[in-house]
């Protein structure tokens, strides 16, 4: 982009972030984007648990409880670690 | 400057190299040894055959991103220059947590890690005493390790860059998580971690145009490779976030975010309770003007709050980034900062009238 048409867009663009942050900025933004996040979060986990309730009758574990259970080992094992460098 | 048809050919071949992974900006370049490990904490030793300067500086990097910005590249480096500058320099940073930390707490940080790694980072340099220093989140770390540990810890100097106290200050990406609002376990994965891409998106909010003016702001420097690459380095960074453990969120929210309680000086810690006003080393609070993550006034009433009669500070005319890479930094804010730390590791005073830095410090005037 060459110097002008920069400048152009440059002239555009601040007027538009001021006001776009003010936006973000305000209640009644960040209430609605929260409700959203919320709905979308809900429905999310609707379908996580339709499909971690299809694995579990090929009784298979989802990825997610896979992760979980391997990092309850590991913290079990720096449980063991410390108790031996303490002694 | 080559003539536009030059400029296009050269963006052409240069933005192909980059797409093809070939001109990767390569970052964190100072030689260093990694001299201390534990879970995801990672002590590193910067080498040099000049460490005239003998109390260890120990930089304790932020949860939430990656520790190169500190070390961007060879000519933009804030901890290269520390190590011209004579310091003895630790860097500790972190691997990106994975679900055997998802139950990590401020005290795994404060209480266990940080303390280690100024144990190991003494012991490495075989020294009494060093400064700590932290960046952003890193220096909430710092503070509550020198706060909780205040008679223990050999502390001798206490820093903190661009760190947040005061939460309801920091707008939105604070203000989202007050009641009724986001509840910590909105973003908290199957996991038990905040996701990375979380992470992101939140600081992408902060400046929604910027999706726009990056691109631009590359496709402008993208025919000449070596500015190319500097953009692409600290762009890279920014987008560059590691996930967060979930119990160390909840607590985010809970204390830091929704009671706010940094910045009433004290939080409940350990079964116990940490306070600021115990914090009695010499003290430096860093924050700057234009920080849309940590804004000034988010961060500047650390300064108050810490009981240390020696509490300076230096408010500059920076962001978030530029006060660890540019050319700010090179020129204003790393001096400022290591002129301060080489005078506070020299021989200990007796006793200082607390200051607020507000008529101290030469840098803080120039940059006001």
């Amino acid at each position: 982009m060459t110097e002008i048409p920069r400048k152009a867009f440059d002239a555009v663009e601040r007027p538009v972030a001021d006001a776009s942050e003010s936006v973000i900025e305000s209640d009644a933004f960040m209430d609605a984007l929260a409700l959203a996040w919320k709905v979308n979060r809900a429905a999310v986990r609707r379908f996580e648990r339709g499909a971690a309730a299809g694995l579990r009758v090929l009784g298979l574990p989802t990825r997610a409880e896979l992760l979980t259970e391997i990092g309850a080992l590991q913290r079990e094992v720096r449980e063991l670690r410390r108790e031996l460098e303490a002694r | 400057m080559p003539n536009l048809l030059e400029r296009q050919l050269l963006r052409t071949r240069n933005g192909l190299a980059h797409l093809a992974g070939v001109r990767k900006p390569e970052v964190a370049q100072t030689p260093r040894d990694l001299v201390w490990r534990r879970e995801t904490a990672r002590l590193w030793r910067y080498r040099s055959d000049d460490r005239s300067i003998t109390v260890p500086l120990l930089i304790v990097h932020s949860l939430v991103s990656k520790s190169y910005i500190l070390d961007l590249q060879p000519e933009n480096s804030m901890i290269r220059y520390l190590v011209g500058e004579g310091f003895d320099v630790f860097l500790l940073d972190w691997d990106a947590p994975s679900a055997a930390d998802a139950e990590n707490t401020l005290e795994t940080y404060a209480a266990g890690l940080v303390p280690g790694a100024i144990s190991a980072a003494l012991a490495e340099a075989d020294a009494g005493e060093l400064t700590l220093l932290g960046y952003c989140f890193g220096g909430d770390l710092v503070l509550l390790t020198a706060a909780a540990g205040a008679a223990d810890l050999p502390i001798r100097n206490v820093v903190a860059l661009t760190t947040p106290c005061d939460f309801r200050s920091i707008g939105f990406l604070a203000d989202m998580f007050l009641p009724g609002r986001l509840d910590a376990d909105d973003l908290i994965d199957a996991t038990g971690l905040v996701p990375a891409s979380a992470m992101d998106g939140g600081f992408q909010s902060i400046k929604p145009t910027d999706q726009l003016v990056q691109p631009l702001n590359l496709w402008q420097q993208l025919w000449n490779a070596g500015r190319a690459e500097n953009f692409l380095a600290l762009y890279g960074w920014t987008r560059d976030q590691i996930p967060f453990p979930g119990a160390l969120f909840r607590q985010t929210v809970e204390m830091l975010v929704r009671d706010n309680a940094l910045a009433g000086g004290e939080l409940p810690f350990a079964g116990g309770t940490a306070r600021l006003a115990d914090i009695k080393r010499p003290f430096l609070n860093i924050y700057c003007e234009q920080d849309t993550i940590v804004p000034a006034a988010s961060a500047q009433p650390f300064t108050g709050l810490v009981g240390s009669r020696d509490a300076g500070e230096l408010r500059l005319e920076t962001g978030h980034v530029g006060l660890v890479a540019g050319r700010y930094a090179t020129e204003v804010a790393r001096p400022a900062i290591a002129d301060w730390i080489r005078r506070h590791s020299a021989n200990r005073k007796t006793s200082t009238p607390k200051e607020t830095g507000e008529h101290r410090h030469p840098a803080r005037a120039a940059a006001a």
